[in-house]
């Protein structure tokens, strides 16, 4: 037996739209009393410009934040990235290059950790040196989400 | 006129309460799942697929996502759906949703990524009709607040487990005064083509840069690709009252679906 809210514009007992609210259908949420805190805006600084050689197997990476969510599962995360020299967003990854090697900032996470990492991939062949300036810096926002990404809710 | 349900988050009154702000508005469209289901993909790379995922049957094109577990990564949507056929589409390959089901498919030499070959994955099909010309209602109210800790609130527990209402973790809840929902201020789709330079322009109208998910459909809007967010194709440059979608190369050529948030860029709140 479940019980709980739904709203619709029609007949409770008609097929479900994109308008209705049913309180038994998991959405995505973000903690907003946390500490941490799952939700925040800042300026990520110290990006340097790394490079992939033939020294370190074509690929280098750089931390460049990192926190402990306290969820201990690993959550959906979204992360906003805004380029403060061209006014330009991007979801998850941003590119300062890319081709036959990729030079960007991405996040990741697991079971405790959220990262935010910079990362020149030049695919076991490629030395690259990133275009990102050195002491360049990258206003991010990131919400983590209190679903799990990689189990079911009924899993948890 | 408008009737309904408005919750704002704890701590924060109603009539201060942007709508990123509320728990729920029944008003306003949200990111509520309406399918989540584990899917193991066979073999697939260089081989000829039609493999259907899910039945849905929602007779509208659904906000989507494939996640998966080994690689702790979501597939990503292909391009190509500029083009108008479906055989056509076949041979660029990949993740789609038509209508009625979720279908992984492709010619043989489209679909070359080992890394999903036997790969256990979830589905997520979410109650968003993201081709929908759709534009919820705008209240902005002048004041500022911030969510604090109260005795006062609303909470739903969940179904899928055993907690119970004194729990203090959201996963518990389907609706808790204590989160934030990602409410919806528009979706539809937009068209880059190479005279615009790639470019193409939203008018948002929540006065200032919101978040955002895309991904592509096809010309006729029949299909969609699903939503990856640790990596969408398009860069945005956002105003207070425009977004504006372009390729994360050189020139975008395609037909973008798009999610825009009732959530601010440059604000967490």
């Amino acid at each position: 037996m479940s019980s709980g809210i739904r709203s619709s514009e029609r007949s409770v007992k008609s097929k479900s739209t994109p308008e209705d609210f049913d309180s038994r259908r998991s959405r995505l949420q973000v903690a907003m009393l946390k500490d941490p805190a799952h939700l925040n805006i800042f300026e990520l600084s110290g990006i340097t410009a790394i490079a992939s050689t033939v020294g370190n197997g074509y690929y280098a990476q750089e931390t460049l934040f990192s926190m402990k969510h306290g969820l201990g599962y690993r959550p959906k995360v979204f992360v906003y990235f805004y380029g403060l020299a061209n006014n330009s967003y991007a979801v998850g990854t941003y590119f300062y290059g890319y081709g036959a090697a990729d030079d960007y900032i991405t996040y990741r996470v697991d079971d405790e950790t959220l990262e935010i990492l910079h990362i020149v991939d030049g695919y076991d062949f490629t030395e690259y040196t990133s275009l990102a300036p050195d002491g360049g810096k990258i206003r991010m926002k990131y919400m983590i989400c209190s679903n799990p990404v990689n189990k079911l809710m009924v899993e948890m | 006129m408008a009737r309904g349900l408005s919750i704002s988050q704890q701590g924060i009154d109603l009539e201060d309460a942007q709508d990123s702000q509320k728990t729920l508005d029944t008003r306003i469209r949200n990111m509520d799942i309406l399918v989540e289901k584990k899917v193991t993909l066979p073999k697939v790379s260089g081989v000829a697929h039609n493999i259907t995922l899910h039945e849905h049957n929602l007779g509208f094109l659904p906000a989507f996502e494939l996640y998966s577990i080994k690689q702790n990564k979501y597939m990503e949507p292909k391009s190509g759906f500029g083009s108008v056929d479906v055989q056509t589409l076949l041979y660029s390959g990949g993740l789609t949703s038509d209508k009625f089901r979720v279908t992984l498919f492709g010619h043989p030499f489209s679909f070359t990524d080992t890394l999903w070959d036997d790969n256990e994955c979830i589905l997520r099909i979410y109650n968003v009709a993201i081709t929908e010309e759709y534009e919820a209602p705008l209240v902005t109210p002048t004041s500022r607040s911030t969510a604090k800790d109260t005795n006062y609130g609303v909470k739903i527990l969940a179904d899928h487990n055993d907690a119970d209402i004194t729990s203090e973790e959201l996963i518990n809840y389907t609706l808790n005064t204590k989160g934030k929902a990602f409410g919806i201020q528009k979706t539809g789709t937009v068209i880059a083509q190479q005279n615009t330079g790639g470019n193409a322009t939203v008018k948002h109208g929540l006065g200032a840069p919101p978040n955002f998910l895309a991904t592509f459909t096809d010309y006729s809007r029949t299909f969609v690709g699903p939503v990856a967010p640790d990596f969408i194709p398009v860069l945005a440059s956002a105003t207070n009252e425009t977004i504006t979608f372009r390729g994360a190369q050189a020139a975008l050529v395609a037909n973008v679906a798009y999610i825009i948030f009732k959530e601010f860029a440059d604000l967490a709140i």
